[in-house]
């Protein structure tokens, strides 16, 4: 494949980029992959037919891309046509604090099971100081993802969204020690309805998991002919 | 005398279900009858094709499904009209039937062009 050829596919592909990014919120993986495809294919059809004319492939394919429309105008479009109803703008707001909140549960059931795991291995070692926790988790929180959105990559911020919830649990175990000394069934009914909201999050994680997994397996799919 | 282009985009559901009735056809395929029926009058983003054809796959006029070319090339979604499409589209035929005799009858009869 040659440069210009190469220069050409990176045009079609960063349309396409944008096309998607209108879908994201209103298709499901699946649905917008095969949109996408649909117009992949008639972009480098209309492409094609150009270069059969004379055209040098980059040109071809800006003359495709310019013919095709804007990415914004048939991204929307596709959105909208959608069966998918949107997601009611409320939503957002309401998922902020509860997503919050479950992963502060969460991370302290994450550092609790790491301590008693550690002293179950090392029998004379005492459980991690919180302090140590909180150092360690602000140093990933603040320095790391920072610098991973910035960069936009992918595992440098999922390393800072790891640990605001590892601070998160510092802190939740900070003051489950303090409260228990002084509180002990109150903390035990605490206890509980933490784990359900832990196991309540465990599931959102995996369903998001299980939607990556759609769309990886939708790429890799092949079409049955009817 | 030059010929005028018309912007297709306001008829574009028509335009679809007409090409539809007489066979199947991907996207592209649909452009490419569009533009050979009209002689390359009609004008307009082929991108737009494609809201137009879920919007009417959604309201039931057609279906599509995915076929594999026997040769090199990828999987293409082939269009097919369905009986609601078909009576959509001699709705829709009727309405422009009645909408050109309209602007027929304000245009008088003149086809060439009145010189002062």
């Amino acid at each position: 494949m040659n440069e210009e050829t190469r220069q050409a596919e990176a045009q079609r592909e960063e349309y396409l980029a944008n096309v998607t990014r209108m879908l994201r919120s209103r298709m499901s993986p699946l649905e917008s992959y095969e949109s996408v495809e649909e117009l992949r294919a008639h972009i480098t059809a209309m492409a094609a037919a150009y270069q059969e004319m004379g055209l040098e492939p980059h040109q071809a394919m800006e003359l495709a891309l310019q013919r095709f429309g804007s990415a914004d105008t048939i991204g929307k479009g596709l959105a909208t046509a959608s069966s998918t109803p949107a997601k009611p703008r409320f939503a957002m707001p309401l998922a902020v604090p509860i997503v919050l909140v479950a992963s502060t549960l969460l991370g302290g059931f994450l550092m609790k099971a790491v301590d008693l795991s550690f002293m179950a291995i090392f029998p004379t070692t005492s459980p991690t100081p919180p302090e140590v926790d909180l150092a360690i988790s602000f140093f990933v929180c603040l320095v790391v993802a920072p610098v991973g959105w910035l960069m936009r990559k992918r595992p440098a911020l999922h390393c800072g969204l790891l640990g605001l919830l590892v601070m998160n649990g510092a802190l939740f175990l900070t003051l489950y020690r303090t409260y228990m000394s002084l509180h002990r069934d109150a903390a035990l009914l605490f206890l509980v309805v933490s784990l359900s909201v832990a196991i309540f999050t465990l599931c959102t994680f995996a369903s998001a998991f299980a939607r990556v997994v759609e769309r990886r397996y939708a790429y890799f799919t092949k079409f049955t002919v009817r | 005398m030059p010929r005028n282009t018309l912007q297709a985009s306001g008829n574009l559901v028509g335009l679809i279900l007409a090409v539809l009735s007489d066979e199947s056809l991907h996207g592209y395929g649909i452009a490419r009858e569009i533009e050979r029926r009209s002689e390359n009058a009609l004008t307009f983003g082929e991108g737009t094709l494609y809201p137009a054809l879920k919007h009417l796959e959604s309201q039931g006029h057609v279906v599509g499904h995915w076929r594999t070319p026997e040769g090199p090339g990828p999987a293409r979604k082939v269009y097919e009209i369905t009986p609601q499409g078909q009576q959509e589209l001699v709705r829709i035929r009727t309405a422009w039937a009645e909408y050109s005799r309209s602007i027929d009858s304000v245009f008088g009869g003149h086809p060439e062009p009145i010189t002062p």
